[in-house]
């Protein structure tokens, strides 16, 4: 074995040395630096008004801007669709109750799984309840309605008068490579069976916001979203650095504090209907806005707030509107056949009652702390 | 003679260049430090403030949209619409918010009270109601 030669190199001095490696290494590390600093993950809130509510959405990803301000224009383009107000697919379908059906393709969608919703609560909720909810007048000057008239317009109430029949049909979509995929859709012949029907999704809509909302999350550079539509909330992806998502629930006694408790979810959509957030006084007796399509008057269930998660994974085409109608159907059923209908569905939720008891569902008991005074839990079941 | 790895010359560049990166890094840890009450009306703020920095409770009058007026009161506590002539009061039924994320809305008025907290420690990240 030859004896290793000895280095006969001239070196350079240490120090100079130490510069010449650790020079590239500060260049690379600088050039990273830049490249996080324009990649990075940026938090970015954009607020506006739609859907008559206050809109909130915070986005998480590289480039979140452009994406929230098209989520709040499909939210106003859905707003002209589902909102009795406007001149869209509810809009014509009440125009041309007692007449000709209106052909749809998402509004039908929405309209199915909402039936199905006021057939399995057993009439808690009616989506027809339009006539009656016009002469209460919640959302511009509410007031108690004459006797008469209200029974006139109850008899106008039945979600089964909606008929609604569908046919599938195939289109293509090109794709890149000049091919073409050949895809299938569904069309929605709808109409009401009598004149002066008229659709109200004002029970839903906030919900059906956030699932329209949600579809922000496949966009490319996002990585999570928490929206608010009014009280309906939406959380999809993930938040930068992990953890769950926090979202409060307002105390019903609004008057001492705002927050009642915060949730700590992974995802989902959560709705509330809440006895409190809309209500009138008439002759010392006070009228809330969450009405009984049985009886065409303010639910009385003992209950003074319901808030619902449907969390993620829940098979559903319209988990939002489905928070929302849910949270309303448990308020009319009350709190035993509410717990009830929302185990059917695979939802959670909390219950609050007149005597200041919460009832938590076993899903949700462990990711919800109470924070508000004066208030006890309950067992569910 | 031993060789040191840096001349005493380079090792005042080293030492300054580690000094700037901690400063930097103090700099951009740091957010503004407490809550701050931001009033909005149609999506534009009109009114921020600090709330940790008032030593007694502050009335600003806010004239929102379609001719609505609120009257809101900033404290130490927290934020609340303390008037409001709009026909459903749904802001002033909200009372007091004190957490970062929470919100008070006048939809009539088109006005919101809302709560916002240091960035890096955001304590809600929506609300329902």
């Amino acid at each position: 074995m030859k004896p290793m030669p000895e280095k006969s190199k001239a070196r350079l001095p240490k120090g100079k040395r130490a510069i010449l490696i650790l020079l590239p290494l500060a260049l690379v590390l600088a050039g990273l630096a830049a490249w996080q600093f324009a990649h990075r993950e940026r938090e970015y809130q954009l607020d506006s008004f739609a859907m008559g509510s206050y809109v909130q959405l915070t986005v998480w990803g590289r480039e979140p801007e452009e994406g929230a301000a098209e989520t709040v224009q499909r939210i106003e383009k859905l707003e002209r669709e589902i909102s009795w107000r406007r001149d869209g697919d509810i809009g014509k379908m009440n125009a041309q109750a007692g007449g000709e059906p209106v052909t749809v393709e998402d509004t039908g969608e929405l309209l199915a799984e909402l039936l199905e919703l006021c057939e399995r609560s057993g009439w808690a909720l009616d989506i027809t309840l339009g006539p009656v909810t016009r002469l209460w007048d919640f959302d511009g000057e509410p007031h108690l309605p004459d006797e008469k008239e209200l029974e006139k317009a109850l008899a106008l109430v039945d979600y089964r008068k909606l008929s609604m029949d569908s046919e599938e049909y195939w289109y293509e979509v090109p794709t890149e490579d000049g091919y073409h995929l050949d895809c299938v859709g569904t069309k929605y012949h709808v109409s009401l069976k009598e004149p002066g029907m008229a659709i109200d999704l004002g029970a839903v809509g906030k919900g059906a916001a956030c699932d329209e909302a949600a579809e922000l999350i496949y966009r490319e550079g996002i990585s999570g979203m928490a929206a608010s539509v009014g009280g309906s909330v939406c959380l999809r992806g993930e938040k930068p650095g992990g953890g769950p998502f926090r979202v409060s629930v307002r105390d019903p006694k609004g008057d001492q504090a705002g927050s009642l408790g915060v949730f700590e979810l992974d995802g989902g959509y959560i709705s509330t209907s809440g006895s409190y957030e809309k209500y009138f006084e008439q002759d010392g007796k006070r009228y809330h806005h969450i009405l009984d399509p049985s009886t065409g008057r303010p639910a009385e269930s003992g209950l003074v707030s319901v808030t619902v998660w449907c969390p993620p994974g829940m098979v559903a085409r319209w988990p939002g509107a489905l928070s929302d109608g849910l949270a309303t159907a448990c308020f009319v059923l009350g709190k035993t056949d509410g717990l009830a209908l929302l185990e059917s569905y695979g939802a959670e939720g909390l219950f609050i009652d007149e005597n200041d008891v919460i009832t938590v569902t076993e899903g949700l008991k462990d990711r919800f702390s109470l924070t508000a005074g004066g208030y006890s839990l309950g067992e569910a079941g | 003679m031993e060789r040191r790895l840096f001349e005493r010359r380079e090792l005042l560049f080293v030492l300054a260049a580690a000094l700037a990166a901690v400063i930097w890094l103090l700099i951009s840890r740091s957010g503004p430090g407490g809550t701050r009450a931001v009033v909005e009306r149609d999506g534009e703020i009109v009114l921020s403030r600090e709330l940790g920095g008032l030593n007694e409770p502050e009335t600003v009058e806010i004239a929102g949209a379609n001719g609505v007026t609120l009257t809101v009161e900033l404290s130490r506590d927290g934020a609340r619409v303390k008037e409001a002539d709009c026909p459903d009061g749904t802001c002033r039924r909200t009372g007091l918010i004190t957490r970062a994320g929470e919100s008070a809305v006048c939809l009539p008025g088109r006005v919101v009270v809302r709560l916002e907290g240091p960035k890096t420690d955001r304590s809600l990240d929506a609300e329902t109601y």
